[in-house]
């Protein structure tokens, strides 16, 4: 595929229909976005340009920081975010660089900043 | 990108974030509460990471997984604000759910290991394979060894990812601009990208 197929891409319908738009504070966000909707000979510039109408991230309250911690904590080590809180707070995770436990201690921040 | 205000600089952050993430899924990036405030000495970095990880990836039936730290600082006194890494975390599955490998840096969060690593995970081993000798899938096929060795790299851009991902793991770009976003956000992230 090249920039002059005139189009994209992988599922490019179904996105655009799925996608929802809504504010939360100053942020302006979607769940999805839509990217290179045109892309025609210029591409690069039509996909920069579409990307970049869209580009405040969403920043999570406190409830929703919580919230993803839980899942994570849950999906990952089948405990709960204030169990999970507790082992890491005091190192009792053997090896805490392991793939399951890290990506739920990337979480933290979003429970407890 | 150095800015006047530290919103302004963390608006960079998103920009590079979010597009580069947009070569390949169209999953959208979230930020800890306060992640577009200044980071206070002790408090913990702030966080970026796909609201729903990890973000599957068309064509290839992997999944990325992200989750990026950093700090919003102050280069002196009266000095512009910038944005720096504090670690990070991409990591890629199979559709089971099962680490490929993963690229890690976590120098707060584990400092026992603070250089810049990649993971080797259960994935690597095809399904296929596991069936054939009579394993379930929670089976980890990996030598014991290399499946808990943290193979040191250089760090890695975000960027490199997402190219490893279209070029060599078979994911298809969601635009046919995707090269060259890479390459100018990926040039940014070696003139301006700060490291603690």
């Amino acid at each position: 595929m090249g920039p002059g197929d005139g189009a994209c891409l992988f599922g490019f319908a179904s996105l655009r229909r799925a996608e929802s738009r809504g504010t939360l504070g100053s942020a302006i966000y979607s769940e999805v976005i839509h990217v290179g909707i045109e892309a025609g000979e210029n591409g690069a510039n039509l996909a920069t340009k579409t990307v970049s109408e869209d580009m405040g991230l969403r920043e999570l309250n406190a409830e929703e920081g919580r919230a993803l911690l839980e899942e994570h904590a849950r999906r990952y080590l089948n405990l709960s975010a204030e169990e999970f809180l507790r082992r890491w707070d005091a190192h009792e995770f053997e090896n805490p660089d392991r793939p399951e436990v890290l990506r739920v201690a990337m979480t933290i921040p979003f429970a407890r900043s | 990108m150095p800015a006047r205000r530290p919103y302004a600089a963390v608006r960079e952050l998103e920009r590079w974030l979010q597009r580069t993430a947009a070569c390949v899924t169209p999953h959208k990036v979230v930020i800890s509460r306060g992640g577009r405030e200044p980071s206070l000495s002790h408090a913990l970095p702030h966080t970026a990471k796909f609201a729903s990880d990890p973000a599957p990836l068309g064509g290839s039936g992997l999944l990325l997984s992200v989750a990026h730290h950093y700090r919003v600082v102050r280069a002196g006194e009266r000095g512009p604000w910038r944005v720096q890494t504090a670690g990070y975390y991409y990591g890629f599955d199979d559709a089971d759910g099962r680490e490929i490998l993963a690229y890690h840096w976590h120098p707060v969060d584990v400092p026992d290991v603070p250089f810049p690593h990649i993971h080797v995970g259960p994935g690597v081993v095809r399904r296929e394979s596991l069936s054939l000798g009579g394993l379930s899938l929670r089976h980890n096929a990996v030598r014991a060894d290399v499946g808990r060795a943290h193979l040191p790299t250089r760090r890695i851009a975000f960027e490199d990812v997402v190219r490893l991902a279209i070029e060599q793991l078979g994911v298809e770009p969601l635009h046919a601009g995707w090269d060259a976003v890479l390459r100018e956000t990926r040039s940014s992230f070696s003139r301006n990208r700060t490291w603690i």
